[in-house]
């Protein structure tokens, strides 16, 4: 049976806020899925999956919170009815809006919340503002603390910018200062609307590397536990784990837009536009039957494009082992045609990354004091 | 925040195997032998002549693997920026 990792449900195109790099084209769009779009994905899509499956649900692509608590909970009255018992449903926010009425939805249904900050204020200020052109970070920090006073501790996503790389003591310190543990970078790519990235041009992969080095060993050296995504995920590979890279095999991601448009593959492949794969919609869940839309000629030559793509990586790529061929959306996006390889995201996402761990292992293998615990299996277990 | 979780990342723990007192694990930072999936798993085998050994020979790097999925599912980075 089908056992998709990750479900992205759009609960609105629309956003409250206007980030310099956006590239979501329909933010200015208010409509809301309807009652119709989440019965299809009750009755169409949900009945499908394996019943021990443990996908991730994300409202996310527009800022879910605009939408009122009580449509939520109609919402999941009607989407668990037939969702997986292990599936878990989280929330992507900008933090900025989220009403008292969103901390016991949030634990009442088990919601998790992720937030999006730029790092410290003027980072975030500076392309994170308003529509009226003013910086968002006082609103969202008061919205971390208040879900922290609430026990409930969002992992965080913050958007690096060239500027970023040289102020690593200001990010560690603000993440180190409120509390965050858990947190992803990526950086403005060129992709949707949002047509150049404030990194095209530079050869940043090595400031990157260094950022993230420079975080590592600030947070090891303060005892702070400080999870960077992209490094735990090659670290977990590394110790053995299994390589999966959910974005080159079809519905391993499954992408519903609000008018019930569908998409797999890369996530953002609902904002790639390319003629000869019809923009990477799939089908309609209202319109089309899902069986067709999963076995369709479309999906099957994208994922076929897909693969020559991961063969190319995996021919050329010293990262290859922990990565597994890159991101579909990224390939189209910046090379035209998913059969290709390296991209910037790969030069500045998955291979600073890898280098800043293997950099980190280094200098704590020439390390003669300062380690807070002599043995490693201990030191897991204690705090597992 | 004190009161808030707090879990090792599992890039600590790697880390720390591969201090001096653990010259044994065979870890190895030539890029090319590094980035070989599964380069790293041997360091956390259970090394009986490590300081404070533990009685429980359960699988740690198996917890540490649960606690990056757990991370993993609840906020997946394929999403990556709203």
């Amino acid at each position: 049976m089908w056992r998709p990792v990750l479900i992205v449900l759009q609960p609105t195109p629309f956003c409250n806020i206007s980030c310099d790099y956006c590239y979501l084209r329909g933010r200015d769009n208010r409509s809301v899925m309807s009652a119709e779009v989440l019965c299809a994905i009750r009755d169409k899509v949900f009945p499908r999956i394996s019943p021990d499956a443990a996908p991730a649900i994300i409202w996310h692509a527009g800022e879910p919170t605009v939408v009122p608590v009580s449509w939520y909970r109609q919402a999941y009255s009607v989407l668990r009815q037939t969702a997986p018992r292990d599936a878990s449903f989280t929330v992507q926010s900008n933090g900025i809006a989220l009403g008292r009425d969103w901390i016991p939805f949030l634990r009442e249904t088990g919601t998790q919340i992720g937030l999006s900050i730029d790092g410290p204020q003027a980072f975030h200020d500076s392309r994170r503002k308003t529509k009226n052109g003013k910086g968002t970070w006082s609103l969202v920090i008061q919205t971390l603390h208040e879900l922290h006073a609430a026990r409930i501790s969002p992992k965080v996503v913050t958007v690096l910018h060239p500027l970023s790389l040289h102020a690593i003591d200001e990010y560690f310190e603000f993440y180190r200062d409120n509390g965050i543990t858990h947190v992803s970078f990526s950086i403005d790519e060129a992709e949707g609307c949002h047509a150049s990235s404030s990194f095209n041009g530079r050869d940043q992969g090595q400031g990157v590397a260094e950022f993230l080095f420079g975080l590592l060993k600030r947070a090891y050296a303060e005892k702070y536990p400080l999870h960077i995504k992209e490094v735990e995920r090659i670290a977990s590979i590394l110790a053995g784990g299994e390589l999966h890279n959910e974005q080159i095999d079809a519905w391993q991601v499954l992408v519903v837009a609000a008018n019930g448009d569908v998409t797999t593959f890369s996530p953002e492949f609902m904002e790639v536009r390319s003629s000869a794969h019809r923009n990477f919609n799939f089908g309609n869940i209202l319109t089309d039957d899902f069986d067709r839309i999963f076995a369709s000629a479309l999906v099957a030559r994208t994922h076929a494009e897909i693969r020559k793509g991961v063969d190319l990586c995996r021919a050329r790529c010293r990262y290859f082992a922990v990565c597994g061929g890159g991101a579909p959306s990224n390939k189209m996006q910046e090379n035209g045609s998913l059969e290709s390889a390296e991209t910037e995201f790969c030069r500045l996402s998955v291979q600073p990354a890898a280098e800043a761990f293997r950099k980190f292992v280094h200098w704590a293998r020439q390390r003669s004091d300062g380690h807070f615990i002599s043995n490693p299996r201990v030191f897991a277990e204690q705090h597992a | 925040m004190s009161s808030l979780k707090q879990v090792w990342p599992l890039a600590f723990v790697l880390a720390t195997a591969s201090s001096p007192g653990h010259v044994d694990a065979p870890i190895d930072t030539n890029p090319e032998e590094f980035f070989r999936s599964g380069s790293l798993a041997d360091a956390l085998r259970d090394n009986p002549d490590a300081a404070g050994g533990v009685e429980s020979r359960t699988e740690p790097n198996r917890i540490q693997l649960s606690q990056w999925s757990n991370f993993f599912n609840c906020f997946s980075g394929v999403w990556r920026r709203c």
